[in-house]
């Protein structure tokens, strides 16, 4: 055999999207765009497709896309997002080179780990959750959870985004489907952006942005899309066709719709802000056709994420892919087992971000404990990716020679040095050691979980907001409650 | 009886919409009563598919066609049923709040209530209270169904059965209230009648409401 010199860093990937595979749903899909179709019910958006060359319909609102207007749009979307952190520490830059992990989202209902009872969102709740994403090393950002529903409902969206800016120095996804509500959002992000002014290259927050599978767009939500992008606000756009019911029911057909819709929600933001940064999400799902109610979770949700990660990756975008989610109503083998391979599986995909953190009950209700076994899921996840440094050094062939056969590898030098730059992965809240040592004390994994979730409720404070910005903030919420009321 | 119409029931389960027709028209010619035909076959058909879904042993889409073969079967005996004997079970209006554009489930209950017998106006997505109250009216509900999957939008639901009292028709309908985020408790608290927390379970408790 001839002489192989070390390859490095060995680091697993997942892929199933071959170049003809790529090729052909890309041509799929723009047959669908420019057949079929896709109906803006946004007056400004059908303008701006009119006037880029677009056949528009204005009776029914549908819009045919030629190939060459989505092409145009593929090519201005920038290739690296930064989401920033207001602490400035946290940056999440999605350059294809790590993963960011998220929360889940948006919790009507909380699991109130205190007292055990499911029962309506606070925003307390949503607060509570970015205090602990905050103190988490594994999350890099945080989604709106839970929705603060003692907040006035026209309001409820912009709250949250104050409420995530006020719980964590991490970046801010949010929901924000009401145009009138951009201004104001916009005055929150400043109040809590360092130097209280608005600075569109670094955003501290950012919308998802959802088109109306099949092939809609919702009017309110997409203008206020173009609104945000317009002043640099990256949008994350999320499509979430139901396989078999907003969908065709095979996943063929369903990964060329969601990937249709995305581009065709591109189109419309790059014609409004030309340039500004989009995020691609690739997590479809199916309608349970035995229960009639979703599914976010299983085999089909895995398929599509990892086809659709690898679609956007192709065409050169972010994207955000699912995660930590379950479909199951309890910590158990069904949430571990659905949380911890679509983690895995997103990781090894190289997804830029993946969300799911703390909830179960297909994203229905929040569970702070969940966050800290999420994050010990997210640790291992990365720690696989990291994969196995091959080299001389760590094939150790000297130790070897100097231990010999027989000996042990306790001793060695190696040994502890290895172990101090970490080699094995350590666990925090996950378990190994005797049965004997866990059954004379045999403390569940929740409650565990819970301890550290007090503890850092306690002990940790989220980084300063810059100073008059908690006021400034509210006055922006109160001015928009006012406004909507 | 049922004997008799073993096999148009059967056409039903299976949803076969031109044997179905097929037979119903043969039941006529031979002098069967529109009544009897509804009674005697296509209702227990539904009935058989109703609790095959529920014990999954097939799939919505089954349900759906067999509901829609019903319908149509249902279209042919309408003009010779009597007055009260169209399937009998009431008028429902549905529809999706305002401010709230998840149809989805509001869409799959309407079918699966118009399968079991009920007489379905789907009013669409984004509804409010007046346009709930309006269709209440014009159609003579016997229950009117909202939905709602956001919480931004749940609170549309109080507001409606207010209206619908503000009207004088709170009497007159029973409210059923489902989406997602619904439970019992918010259905207990803003008193409304029934709730479903799936299609399966909103066909039940809708055919309990007008017994
Ligand atoms: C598909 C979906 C969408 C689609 C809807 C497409 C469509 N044509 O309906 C799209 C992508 C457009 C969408 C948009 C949004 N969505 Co959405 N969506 C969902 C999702 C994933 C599934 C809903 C669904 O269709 N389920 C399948 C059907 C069959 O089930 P179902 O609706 O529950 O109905 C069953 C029962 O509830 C019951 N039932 C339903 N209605 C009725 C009525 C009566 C009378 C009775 C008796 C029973 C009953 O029977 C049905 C059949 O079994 C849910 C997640 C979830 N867990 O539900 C989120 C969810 C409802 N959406 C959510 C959100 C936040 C949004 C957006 C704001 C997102 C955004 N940033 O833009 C927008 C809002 C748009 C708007 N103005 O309404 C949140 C709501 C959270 C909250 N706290 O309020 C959810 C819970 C997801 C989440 N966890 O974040 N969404």
């Amino acid at each position: 055999m001839p002489e192989a010199s070390a390859p490095g860093r060995l680091a697993p990937r997942v892929s199933m999207l071959t170049d003809d595979a790529f090729v052909y749903v890309h041509g799929q899909t723009l047959e669908l765009l420019a057949t079929v179709g896709v109906r803006f019910a946004s007056a400004r958006a059908r303008a701006l497709l009119r006037e880029a060359g677009a056949r528009v319909d204005d009776d029914s609102m549908v819009v045919r896309i030629p190939a060459e207007l989505v092409e145009r749009a593929v090519a201005s979307a920038p290739h690296d997002v930064l989401l920033a952190a207001r602490d400035g520490e946290h940056d999440a830059l999605l350059d294809r080179s790590r993963t960011f992990v998220g929360h889940d989202g948006m919790g009507a209902m909380t699991m109130d780990h205190r007292t055990g009872e499911r029962r309506p969102s606070t925003d307390q709740d949503l607060y509570e959750a970015c205090v602990v994403a905050d103190a988490l090393d594994e999350l890099g950002f945080c989604w709106y959870v839970a929705t603060p529903n003692d907040a006035v409902p026209a309001v409820q969206s912009l709250q949250g985004i104050v409420t995530m800016l006020r719980g964590s120095g991490k970046h801010a996804q949010g929901d924000l489907s009401d145009p009138l509500l951009v201004p104001y959002a916009l005055e929150a992000a400043a109040a809590a952006s360092p130097g209280g002014v608005w600075d569109p290259a670094r955003p501290v927050f950012s919308i998802v942005y959802c088109p109306v599978s099949p092939l809609q767009h919702d009017p309110e939500a997409l203008d206020a899309a173009m609104l945000l992008a317009e002043h640099g606000v990256p949008i994350v756009v999320y499509s979430l066709a139901l396989a078999g019911a907003t969908a065709p029911i095979t996943l063929a057909g369903t990964i060329v719709q969601t990937n249709a819709e995305i581009l065709s929600g591109l189109v419309a933001l790059q014609l409004a802000a030309p340039g500004s940064p989009f995020v691609y999400v690739g997590n479809s799902s199916i309608l349970d056709m035995k229960t009639s109610t979703y599914g976010a979770c299983g085999p089909e949700a895995l398929l599509f994420n990892l086809a659709l990660t690898e679609m956007g990756h192709r065409y050169g975008f972010p994207v955000l892919s699912g995660g930590l989610s379950s479909d199951a109503k309890e910590l158990c083998m069904q949430s571990g087992y659905e949380g911890g391979t679509m983690a895995l599986l997103s990781t090894l995909a190289h997804a830029d971000l993946f969300v799911g953190v703390g909830m179960l009950d297909s994203a229905q209700f929040l569970y702070l404990p969940k966050m800290v076994l999420d994050a010990e899921v997210v640790a291992q996840c990365a720690h696989v990716a990291r994969g196995v440094q091959l080299d001389d050094e760590s094939v150790m062939l000297e130790v070897s020679a100097r231990i010999g056969p027989g000996g042990h590898f306790l001793g060695a030098r190696e040994t502890r040095s290895f172990l101090r730059r970490g080699e094995h992965y350590q666990l925090k809240v996950f378990q190994r050691g005797s049965y004997e040592a866990w059954r004379a004390q045999p403390v569940p994994e929740a409650e565990r979980a819970t301890a550290v979730v007090d503890d850092i409720l306690a002990t940790h404070r989220p980084p300063a907001l810059p100073v008059g910005a908690e006021e400034r903030m509210a006055a922006a919420v109160a001015a928009a409650a006012e406004g909507r009321g | 009886m049922s004997d008799q119409y073993g096999p148009l029931k059967q056409a039903v389960i299976d949803g076969n919409a031109d044997l179905t027709n097929a037979l119903v028209q043969a039941a006529l010619a031979q002098g069967a009563a529109a009544k009897e035909i509804l009674e005697g076959a296509l209702l227990p058909g539904m009935a058989v598919v109703g609790e095959r879904m529920k014990s999954g042993e097939c799939f919505i889409p089954e349900v759906l066609l067999s509901a829609r073969v019903m319908q149509g079967a249902l279209d042919a005996l309408r003009p010779l049923l009597a007055e009260g004997e169209g399937g009998g079970l009431g008028t429902v209006v549905i529809g999706t709040v305002e401010g709230d554009l998840h149809d989805i489930g509001k869409n799959l209950v309407g079918m699966m209530l118009s399968g079991a017998g009920f007489e379905v106006i789907n009013l669409g997505t984004g509804i409010t209270p007046a346009q709930f109250v309006a269709a209440a009216e014009e159609h003579g509900a016997t229950i009117v169904g909202m939905s709602a999957l956001l919480t931004t939008t749940i609170p549309r639901m109080k507001e409606t059965i207010d209206a619908l009292a503000a009207a004088g028709l709170r009497d007159k309908v029973k409210v059923m209230i489902g989406g997602a985020p619904v439970t019992q408790a918010f259905a207990d608290e803003i008193g409304a009648d029934g709730y479903g927390a799936n299609a399966g379970a909103a066909v039940d408790r809708a055919k309990s409401l007008v017994k």
